[in-house]
């Protein structure tokens, strides 16, 4: 499917209970002030019966990510192991990634002068930023970098249903595949959900 | 819809390094979580990745060449001083008038800065320009509803337009013409609906971009981010004719015309500049020439 390792977000829609423990961690582990939501979790088709399940949403970090495509300032890069980071200290909060999105990812404080929108803030894959690695900076500014670490992003992590799946794309879409074999609902009939196009052509 | 995806594939050949994902895989994860998401945002993407810029560029090229080479080839129009003159601009239009060139000066300088941040290198830069043109904003907000309400009446059309679109308004040729305009050439009438159409456009689309959440119902849009992506849509392109007609005002203003900075500035123009380049205002103003 890849010719190289991606790393993937999935949230696996049979399994979410609705907990919002991965927002939760997300907002602790990462000190991130209150008007910030890097994650959130959404009830689709709520209240009809058989239908209402509820997914994590966050940065997907895509393949072609739009928000890299419409930056002014080109602050956007997308690491080897296609986590899409961007560099806050060239960023400047002009709302575009935000409007290219089609998650609602990018985040804004409201700390410009005259309350205009301050630089921008995402998901990062819990994978720092540019700063220096572990240092105070990027602590500060990105949030923990497990991936360092060598550990799964807070939110995966904490997933008491596994439902949220963080990892090599390939393997994510493994382990979707399985447990969709096992509950009996036969392979994907689509190469499994594709992390590529931010947005499906019409 | 369709044909414009695939004008922008073809132009996307000279700008590499911004390709497209293929179009043959695989569908998203969440269509039905955020339906039609992406109606208008595959619009915006394409649009910002490709044309503005590029049709920014091209209109500052465009416009000062034009300009340029009318100063070369005509050059500018002079007036001898007659010494009899009439106020045209009371003290009130001229301070509305000055606050609206005081926003515009903020306004224009700062968003194209913004539209090229990548050159001049983001940061704290372009994040003060952004507040500056935030604050020029505020003050075309105060400026727009006097400027519109002190000329609505002069501005609108007349017979002795069309005589002066006939003769270009006189400006390609260096002899003096009279032009037939009244009190505002066609011109000036154009750049009066543009500046404060446009301008009332440019004002509550920045506003609603500047919301960021905008917490009302707005006509035709279902979802806020789909009222943000327009919002800036319209803003980059109202923008653009807003731009390409300051140019044309301020090298009219400053070089074009000698002497129409200083009847804005004092408020009397000399009555040898009426009787050619408003000509069809001359004749009914012409008892009232005072020394």
């Amino acid at each position: 499917m890849y010719k190289y390792s991606r790393m993937k977000f999935y949230c696996d829609e049979n399994r979410c209970i609705d907990c919002h423990g991965c927002e939760v961690a997300c907002q602790v582990g990462n000190d991130l002030p209150v008007d910030i939501a890097r994650r959130k979790v959404i009830t689709v088709n709520e209240g009809i019966e058989g239908k209402e399940y509820s997914v994590s949403i966050s940065c997907m970090h895509c393949t072609d990510a739009p928000c890299a495509q419409v930056c002014p300032v080109q602050c956007f890069y997308i690491r080897e192991d296609g986590i899409v980071l961007h560099n806050k200290d060239i960023c400047i909060g002009c709302g575009y990634c935000l409007y290219a999105c089609p998650f609602g990812a990018p985040q804004f404080p409201k700390d410009g002068a005259f309350g205009t929108r301050g630089v921008m803030d995402k998901c990062t894959m819990c994978a720092g930023g540019p700063a220096p690695t572990f240092s105070d900076k990027e602590k500060r500014l990105y949030g923990q970098n497990r991936i360092a670490e060598g550990k799964v992003p807070l939110c995966a992590a904490m997933c008491s249903t596994n439902a949220l799946i963080v990892g090599d794309a390939e393997h994510v879409a493994e382990i979707i595949r399985e447990r969709r074999t096992a509950h009996g609902h036969g392979v994907l009939d689509e190469t499994p959900y594709g992390w590529d196009i931010a947005y499906p052509n019409e | 819809m369709s044909k414009l995806a695939s004008l922008i594939m073809t132009l996307m050949a000279f700008f590499p390094g911004v390709a497209l994902a293929s179009p043959d895989i695989i569908r998203q994860q969440l269509p039905q979580a955020v339906p039609h998401y992406y109606k208008w945002g595959t619009l915006f993407v394409n649009l910002q990745v490709h044309l503005f810029k590029v049709l920014f560029l091209v209109a500052l090229i465009a416009v000062i060449a034009v300009e340029f080479l009318h100063f070369v080839v005509v050059g500018p129009k002079r007036f001898e001083e007659s010494g009899r003159k009439i106020k045209v601009y009371n003290a009130f239009m001229r301070l509305v008038h000055w606050l609206a060139a005081l926003s515009f000066t903020i306004l224009v300088p700062t968003g194209l800065i913004i539209v090229f941040s990548k050159f001049f290198g983001g940061d704290g830069f372009v994040r003060t320009m952004r507040s500056l043109h935030f604050l020029g904003a505020i003050l075309f907000a105060i400026a727009v509803v006097p400027l519109f309400l002190m000329w609505v009446l002069d501005m609108l059309p007349e017979e002795g337009d069309i005589k002066w679109i006939l003769v270009g308004g006189g400006y390609l040729t260096k002899k003096k013409v009279e032009t037939g305009a009244g009190k505002f050439n066609p011109g000036q009438k154009a750049w009066f609906w543009i500046a404060t159409g446009f301008g009332a456009l440019l004002l509550i689309t920045g506003f609603l971009m500047y919301l960021r959440k905008p917490n009302f119902i707005i006509p035709f849009v279902k979802y806020q981010i789909d009222a943000l992506r327009l919002a800036a849509i319209i803003h980059n392109f109202a923008a653009l004719i807003v731009l390409v007609m300051f140019l044309v005002h301020l090298y009219m203003s400053l070089f074009a015309v000698k002497g129409s900075l200083k009847s804005m500035i004092t408020g009397y123009k000399d009555e040898e500049e009426i009787k050619y380049m408003h000509s069809s205002f001359y004749e009914r103003v012409k008892d009232r020439f005072g020394k």
